[in-house]
């Protein structure tokens, strides 16, 4: 059952922070890292050499753009301890995740990584209304990958009774939440979903005691949200981290769930244009990008994420001064580039989603006809959104255009599609047919 | 009182409306009345057949990967002389109800026409009609066509 909207703070010294206080701690803990970097990590220091980049550069959060970037692929290169800065005894505890092909990346965590990271997820937790009373049931998986411990060690530092079951075995998941009055649940969202449809049909939602849920290692949407908490009667709240920056608890959602706070004591969130990689003001999509102020086993310096998102500094009702960074709405790897105009396939389809109550199939064409980037969206029009009206079809083609014009910023050609008219591809769906040759 | 129409929709291009047309012949849907309604994007084929026929219509539509639809309107026999027509619009006009789309069946019913009307507000329209004596025509008597 859902909970009063109280909020709960697990650290107001940190999180209720006024921004200027916080601005020259993270401006102290910078200048900290960027040394520590500079003198332990030889890849890091030759890249700040090829600038022309000295730690004493870096005074303040403003020089932040002086610095190089880092990515995954050097993780990859520098695998497994290349980009340690602290001596491998000090090094406690190894996590990252597989990856898809090749190496795996890897992260080394001291005690003081450990600890921040744990801190973050106690943070999230009670944002999402954790404590003491609480039975945490933690489904993400144990191991290498940073979402079963994670979610264990933060829901011990609240001091609640924690479940390990790690992912997988939804039978046994039930029967302990149903036994056990299990209140908060930590896993995926897609996961979630599916052990509230199973609780469902095995008409055992009666027995529930749930409240709420942290869910994050994957990106979810706001339609997502509504089912899950419809089908488990609870407050979902959102929880985003990467293993590269501490794992998951460098963003949550407090119950007002509207974008996640970023534990700003401990990272510094940048969005930047991911071609010409500046930095974007707050509100502008863009890539995320992290710089670790506080890890002492393996820092990083302006990581980039590949993540599209915004970010806000607007007040939050919770308390918490912290800026908020919105869902994953995409990966810079879909990104086009129309008119010189960034555009994300997920913002057209965001456009799409809630048209008539559905989300249709569509797909991006993009063309340039007398040097000119002309974009067309395919949609496919679903029972939902026929009508045997031609005047209510037509409305609904400008509708989306209009959508599509004030959400990216460019006019595009809509065209209604018959159904499963579209192509699907196996696995990743490919929507973006771009015929503009510009290789 | 109303009679279902089905409408579908076409993209507009060569043979789209006889690909639909042989969908429906080979699984032996009468057609009883059609109209296509186009735009320079897309098309919109409505028709009427009977009622019984109705959903495994849909069903048929669906399966072959249309958007279609099921709709109430209305029908009504309009004697065959001039004026006819004229009459049941005047009617609709007064009482405040406006027509989306018009047209008429193949089949004439005892030298009368029959026509398949979209109103802004059935019930209102169906009302003022049958206060006027003018026929409106049920599903069941389309059944039996
Ligand atoms: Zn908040």
């Amino acid at each position: 059952m859902k909970q009063p909207k109280v909020h709960k703070i697990y650290n107001p010294e940190a999180e209720c922070m006024d921004r200027e206080t916080r601005r020259s701690l993270q401006n102290k803990r910078l200048q900290e890292t960027v040394k520590l970097e500079y003198e332990r990590v030889p890849l890091y220091r030759a890249r700040m050499d090829a600038r022309g980049v000295k730690p004493e550069d870096i005074k303040t959060v403003d020089d932040l753009y002086k610095l190089p970037f880092m990515e995954k692929t050097d993780l990859r290169d520098e695998f497994p301890f290349g980009l340690l800065a602290a001596p491998k005894r000090d090094i406690i505890r190894i996590q990252g995740s597989s990856g898809t092909t090749g190496k795996p990346i890897v992260s080394g965590y001291t005690q003081n990584d450990v600890d921040v990271w744990t801190e973050m997820v106690a943070r999230a937790i009670t944002a999402a209304g954790g404590g003491p009373d609480d039975i945490v049931q933690v489904c993400y998986g144990y191991g290498l990958f940073t979402g079963g411990l994670g979610a264990h060690q933060g829901a011990d530092r609240v001091g609640a009774m924690v479940v390990p079951m790690s992912s997988g075995n939804t039978q046994r998941q039930i029967m302990m939440m149903t036994e056990l009055g299990s209140t908060m649940l930590c896993c995926t969202p897609s996961y979630a979903t599916y052990l509230g449809e199973t609780v469902n049909d095995m008409g055992l939602k009666d027995k529930l005691k749930l409240k709420s849920g942290c869910f994050g290692a994957e990106p979810w949407t706001e339609e997502m949200r509504q089912k899950l908490e419809s089908l488990l009667d609870i407050d979902a709240c959102d929880i985003y981290g990467l293993t590269e920056i501490g794992g998951p608890g460098v963003a949550f959602e407090c119950l007002e769930k509207h974008g996640m706070h970023v534990n700003e004591d401990h990272v510094l969130a940048e969005i930047i244009d991911p071609v010409t990689e500046k930095p974007l003001p707050y509100g502008t999509p863009g890539e995320l990008v992290f710089t670790t102020l506080t890890k002492t086993g393996m820092p990083m310096l302006r990581y980039r994420t590949h993540d599209i998102c915004t970010l806000t500094d607007e007040p939050c009702a919770c308390g918490r001064t912290t800026i908020r960074m919105s869902r994953i709405t995409g990966r810079t790897d879909d990104m086009l580039i129309i008119r010189g105009v960034n555009v994300f396939p997920s913002q057209i389809e965001a456009c799409l989603v809630d048209l008539e109550g559905v989300a249709p199939f569509y797909m991006l064409i993009v063309d340039r006809i007398n040097s000119t980037d002309k974009l067309e969206v395919q949609v496919e029009m679903t029972e939902e959104m026929f009508s045997d009206k031609i005047g209510e079809i037509e409305a609904l083609r400008s509708k989306i255009a209009d959508r599509i014009k004030s959400v990216v910023g460019i006019s595009a050609k809509v065209q209604l599609v018959p159904p499963k008219s579209l192509p699907r591809s196996e696995g990743k769906a490919k929507r973006i047919i771009d015929n503009r040759n510009l290789h | 009182m109303y009679i279902s129409q089905i409408s579908v929709y076409l993209e507009n291009e060569k043979g789209s409306l006889s690909r639909l047309t042989s969908l429906l012949g080979s699984h032996q849907m009468d057609i009883l009345a059609m109209t296509i309604a186009d735009t320079a994007a897309f098309g919109i084929a409505r028709f009427i057949i009977r009622e019984e026929s109705i959903d495994p219509c849909l069903a048929i539509l669906q399966q072959a990967g249309y958007s279609a639809r099921k709709n109430k309107v209305t029908c009504v026999r309009v004697e065959n002389e001039p004026g006819g027509l004229n009459r049941v619009l005047e009617i609709l006009d007064r009482a405040g109800v406006s027509i989306e789309y018009l047209y008429s069946f193949n089949y004439t019913s005892a030298g009368n026409a029959l026509l398949i009307l979209r109103l802004s507000d059935r019930e209102a329209g169906v009302a003022a009609l049958q206060k006027a004596k003018v026929t409106v025509v049920s599903k069941e008597e389309i059944g039996a066509l």
